[in-house]
């Protein structure tokens, strides 16, 4: 499965959550549980040791003034445990002299405990001898007779073989068990988690198996409560792109058949004037108003393809809105001048938007176009551009017929046009497509004075640009 | 004036000879680059007209190469492709000008001979017409409808820009930087008054000089049926 570098793996993410919790409980049970069992073991053998020194006691006898032992070895042997390990005794008089057993066994110089589980006094503990770690035992034998009476000392020490083995084996057979259970968790886990992440897979596939004009809802029956959001998101996004991709192709119909229209017409006028049913020179004057719509319908063609086309890599930049503004009165000034029109522009200062210069002179363009075909011959038109509390403005008035009720129902929508012989019908959708992108608004309104309509006005609203650093040449 | 044509499109270029011959220029015309390359390095034109889409060697790899050649012949660049980013690359290129197909003739011979004009003031042949207004560039007098047009030195400035595209606006910027040359201590507004003289002299002549009010002013040769409306 490929998958963007840092994205994290539910699957890993689940099973990490699931797996080291345990682990490390089991851990920690495991240590917990072989002190027990080795407290337990150490319990049991001091038992039996300290019954070793306490038989072995029972064999002093006092005898006049001295005191009296004979163990026997077969004593000592009822203790043993077995042949692993060896068991060691020392007898101690009641002066701390040494009386029976093994004089290399070192001495017992601690202090008895004050505190013990035993009725007796008795030490235990761990000590060396003859290069082996020995368990010992270390028993005060009260001693009575009729000329003396004291305390005797006797120490038993027992090899530790057995002990350790029986811990061993114990802390085996407990990792054993822990490691049997973390195994099953990790495989439980596994299996749940696939199971679960399932749907998860099936969606990909479907969605990677689609042809590239599927654009149907995904299926939701049967995926989890979880992933139902992230399909209908999904679907919501599909739904958006149908629309799109249903305006797309409905825009290249109406093109192709907004281009074949000119290219009859002309078909029609050449023909009248070939065969003599048209005066030549008329017919060609004719093909060529015929042939400039065509073009001005190519043209707007292109620059609607292109506003719909800029995405990201066509940064917008400090455009002085009043200075496209010139640009475009300058540029469409022979018109202004042919009808005679009473014109006005209002951009002397510099007003500053973000945008693309080309796509806001389309707008500007657009728009006085428009208003240069609607006013009469003579007529008033107006253009003006401001800086408001709000952001920018751009007015273009004139002084038209305005807008009926039926032109406003379709009014931005692309190929609709109230001049079917000289308009394209895509001047207005450029102007949205425009607003739309820069994050303005553009709003057309008819002029009342007194009761009359005395015009169009149409005003664009953009968002307040910072200038530029430097003025630009 | 020669100029050099490099078309591919056969119908295009036949089209194009014509209407700058008839215009009075001398055309040679080669189909592609690769060709109008060597024209340019061993009979240099004084213009040329450059397609960008071309067989072999396209517009673009021509124009950097004459350039990088040191071919300093003015070139203006006639493409299809119409896009501002062309526009932008083929200006960078070393084109002097750009021109969108498809394109106005006036629009073309006006823009080659300011091409010209810019590049060493060749193209004295241009007739400076608007309506019955008219200069004489030999005794360098204005005659409107024939007769000879009194105006000051200003109003001579101020028409002569105007003449140079009628109909189209020039902003009163420009007309001011032309009309009062190296003169600090002048009002902005002074413009105006020349002007509103002209305007009166050019009243009812069948060529009026239209205010566009913020903007600049144009010379208009008003059509027979337009009685109502001079501004």
């Amino acid at each position: 499965m490929r998958r963007a570098a840092g994205a994290h793996s539910l699957r890993r993410y689940l099973l990490a959550g699931i797996v080291i919790p345990i682990t490390l409980f089991a851990i920690f049970d495991s240590v917990g549980s072989y002190r027990q069992s080795l407290a337990a073991i150490h319990t049991a053998y001091d038992r039996s040791l300290l019954a070793s020194a306490r038989s072995i006691g029972e064999l002093l006898q006092p005898v006049g003034q001295e005191l009296k032992v004979d163990v026997p070895y077969a004593a000592l042997e009822i203790f043993d445990a077995g042949n692993e390990g060896r068991m060691y005794y020392r007898i101690n008089g009641l002066h701390g002299e040494f009386l029976s057993g093994y004089a290399d066994l070192p001495d017992y110089t601690r202090q008895l405990p004050l505190r013990s589980t035993y009725a007796a006094l008795v030490d235990f503990y761990d000590a060396d001898f003859r290069g082996e770690r020995v368990r010992m035992a270390a028993l005060y034998q009260p001693v009575a007779g009729e000329h003396l009476r004291g305390m005797a000392l006797i120490q038993v020490a027992e090899t530790q073989e057995v002990r350790e083995r029986l811990a061993r084996g114990l802390l085996i057979d407990t990792l054993l068990r822990e490691a049997l259970l973390i195994a099953v968790v990790v495989a439980v886990a596994w299996v749940v988690v696939g199971r679960a992440l399932r749907p998860v897979n099936d969606l990909r596939r479907e969605v990677l198996a689609r042809g590239e004009r599927d654009l149907s809802p995904v299926a939701t029956a049967g995926l989890p409560a979880e992933l139902q959001p992230v399909v209908g998101a999904i679907n919501d996004l599909l739904q958006r792109l149908v629309r799109m991709v249903g305006l797309q192709r409905q825009f290249v119909r109406d093109a192709s058949h907004q281009l074949r229209t000119p290219l009859a017409v002309l078909k029609t006028q050449a023909q009248n004037g070939l065969s003599g049913h048209a005066d030549p020179h008329a017919a060609l004057a004719q093909m060529h108003g015929t042939v400039d719509r065509a073009i001005r319908l190519a043209n707007q063609m292109l620059a609607m393809a292109k506003v719909e086309q800029v995405h990201g890599q066509d940064e917008p930049s400090a455009v002085d809105l009043a200075d496209v503004a010139r640009e475009v009165a300058l540029d469409l000034s022979p018109l202004i001048g042919e009808k005679a029109l009473d014109f006005e522009l209002h951009a002397e200062r510099p007003v500053w938007v973000r945008g693309h210069a080309w796509m806001l002179r389309e707008l500007t363009r657009n728009l006085v176009h428009n208003a240069l075909r609607e006013t009469p011959h003579g007529g008033t038109l107006g253009l003006f551009v401001e800086r408001g509390a709000q952001g920018a403005r751009l007015v273009v008035r004139d002084s038209g017929p305005g807008l009926s009720a039926a032109q406003r129902e379709h009014l931005f929508e692309p190929f609709h046009t109230a001049h079917p012989t000289t308009g394209s019908g895509l001047g207005l959708a450029i102007c949205r497509e425009v607003c739309e992108r820069l994050g303005g608004t553009i709003e057309l309104h008819n002029r009342d004075d007194g009761g009359r309509v005395a015009g169009l006005d149409a005003i664009v609203r953009l968002p307040a640009g910072e200038a530029p650093l430097q003025a630009p040449a | 004036m020669k100029v050099l044509l490099v078309e591919d499109d056969a119908a295009m270029a036949q089209a194009l000879q014509l209407a700058l011959e008839r215009r009075g220029f001398e055309v040679t015309h080669c189909f592609d680059g690769g060709d109008g390359l060597q024209r340019l390095r061993h009979q240099p034109p004084d213009a040329a007209l450059l397609d960008l889409t071309l067989p072999g060697m396209d517009g673009l790899q021509v124009l950097h190469r004459a350039r990088a050649e040191g071919i300093t012949v003015p070139i203006m660049v006639l493409t299809a492709r119409g896009a501002v980013g062309d526009r932008v690359v083929g200006l960078n290129a070393g084109a002097d000008d750009y021109l969108a197909k498809p394109f106005d003739l006036d629009e073309l011979e006006a823009r080659l001979r300011a091409l010209l004009r810019r590049r060493g003031g060749r193209d004295e042949d241009a007739p400076l017409v608007c309506g019955p207004l008219s200069f004489e560039r030999d005794n360098g007098g204005f005659y409107l409808g024939g007769a000879p047009l009194e105006v000051t030195p200003r109003e001579q400035a101020l028409l002569k820009a105007l003449l140079q595209r009628p109909g189209h606006a020039v902003t009163k910027e420009k007309l001011f930087r032309l009309v009062f040359p190296m003169e600090a201590d002048i009002q902005f507004e002074a413009i105006e008054v020349v002007a509103y003289r002209l305007r009166k002299k050019l009243a009812g002549s069948g060529v009026s000089l239209v205010t566009l009010r913020g903007l600049g002013y144009l010379l208009r040769a008003d059509a027979p049926d337009d009685g109502a409306g001079s501004a």
